[in-house]
């Protein structure tokens, strides 16, 4: 003989289940794809901050001097192309190049009063208290007079935009870097 | 007779219901929390880029100044050891300052590479936000080359970047950086 206890779910505890995984899975379905947007964006950024440092390692030491400063104080397009595209996110940058004239580098040099080499045994500096004087200021446009018309120095500034597929560029998706580049004549 | 278990299941579908959305919620947090955790990584890994290229900016300065003045740099670090410039320095000898050495020469020839004595032509930026700076110039290593009458001194520039980020309030990052280059004097 089988005796049957039909006591297990009944339609009012079911009822309740289903109330309380709707309300906690709906929320959370939500934020699953909050957070997977947010892991998008995450992705991209990682790539523009890569790929800043490409283009300005590149300006602050690959192109030349003369490619460098054409066009100077006017906006210039990165060299990946505007909407450069990697998984789908897209990036955009610019770099902007402000130079420094030879007049406006003027330099602190310290000015030595040696004691006379002639005299000069021990190697050592026998007028170390009063080898200095006041230090004396200098502009590269006086150290290079046949070159005093080129720039030596520029700053250069480079910005960074990008978006994810479903959106659009704007001024939170973005930062700037900053940086000198010198001239130096190799020689 | 047999009786089934049935009876045992009683109640079952809400402790199973909870126990599922328990885990979810974890699930969902733990997600949300690593998504914060890449963002704060890709801030950093901007932040650290801003600083660095500004501590380049520094050794680039520097740079500059001790192609301009090298007899000036050379002077400025013999004279940190306490050494006449003019003597012979024999190579693999012993660099020790002697005493009454005067670095101030070597202060006076780095302090003004800096982003506060020679302002960003960048416009618009904040420049206490980007800041750049040579911190120290020592002589590591010098000695005379009798053949091509050369004084050689390999010398090290350290400069420190200092970059302000005001996005995901990051505050200041500071990087150093240290080159080090081969100065030549003829005597």
């Amino acid at each position: 003989m089988i005796i049957r206890q039909n006591a297990g779910v009944t339609l009012a505890e079911l009822m309740i289940a289903v109330g309380i995984l709707a309300f906690v899975i709906v929320p959370i379905f939500g934020l699953l794809q909050y957070s997977n947007r947010g892991t998008r964006e995450q992705d991209a950024e990682g790539i523009a901050a890569n790929l800043a440092k490409e283009e300005m390692n590149r300006l602050m030491y690959v192109i030349t001097r003369e490619n460098l400063l054409l066009g100077a104080g006017a906006v210039h397009e990165w060299s990946f192309g505007a909407d450069y595209d990697i998984k789908g996110n897209k990036f955009s940058g610019e770099y902007t190049v402000y130079p420094f004239t030879s007049n406006e580098l003027a330099f602190a040099i310290p000015k030595f009063i040696f004691h006379d080499p002639q005299t000069c045994s021990s190697g050592v500096e026998s007028n170390p208290g009063g080898t200095l004087n006041t230090p004396d200021t200098m502009t590269i446009a006086e150290v290079y007079p046949d070159t005093a018309g080129e720039c030596r120095l520029a700053d250069i500034r480079l910005v960074i935009r990008w978006r994810v597929a479903t959106g659009e560029y704007n001024d939170v998706n973005q930062f700037e870097l900053l940086a000198r580049r010198a001239f130096v004549d190799k020689e | 007779m047999t009786k089934n278990n049935s009876g045992s299941r009683s109640g079952i579908a809400l402790p199973l219901v909870l126990v599922f959305s328990i885990c979810v919620m974890v699930f969902t947090a733990s997600l949300v929390f690593f998504r914060k955790e890449s963002k704060q990584q890709n801030l950093t890994n901007v932040h650290f880029l801003q600083a660095n290229f500004l501590a380049q900016s520094a050794v680039q300065m520097m740079l500059l100044k001790l192609s301009a003045f090298p007899q000036e740099a050379c002077d400025a670090g013999v004279l940190s050891l306490g050494y006449c410039p003019f003597r012979g320095i024999i190579a693999g000898s012993e660099l020790a300052p002697v005493a009454g050495a005067n670095r101030q020469g070597l202060i006076d020839f780095y302090s003004d590479c800096n982003s506060d004595r020679f302002p960003w032509k960048v416009p618009g930026i904040t420049a206490a936000n980007w800041k750049f700076a040579t911190t120290d110039f020592k002589v590591i290593s010098a000695y005379t080359n009798p053949g091509e009458r050369q004084l050689i001194i390999s010398s090290q520039i350290t400069a420190l970047g200092e970059a302000n980020l005001p996005r995901g309030e990051m505050g200041v990052r500071k990087e150093e950086m240290i080159k080090t280059v081969k100065l030549t004097r003829e005597n």
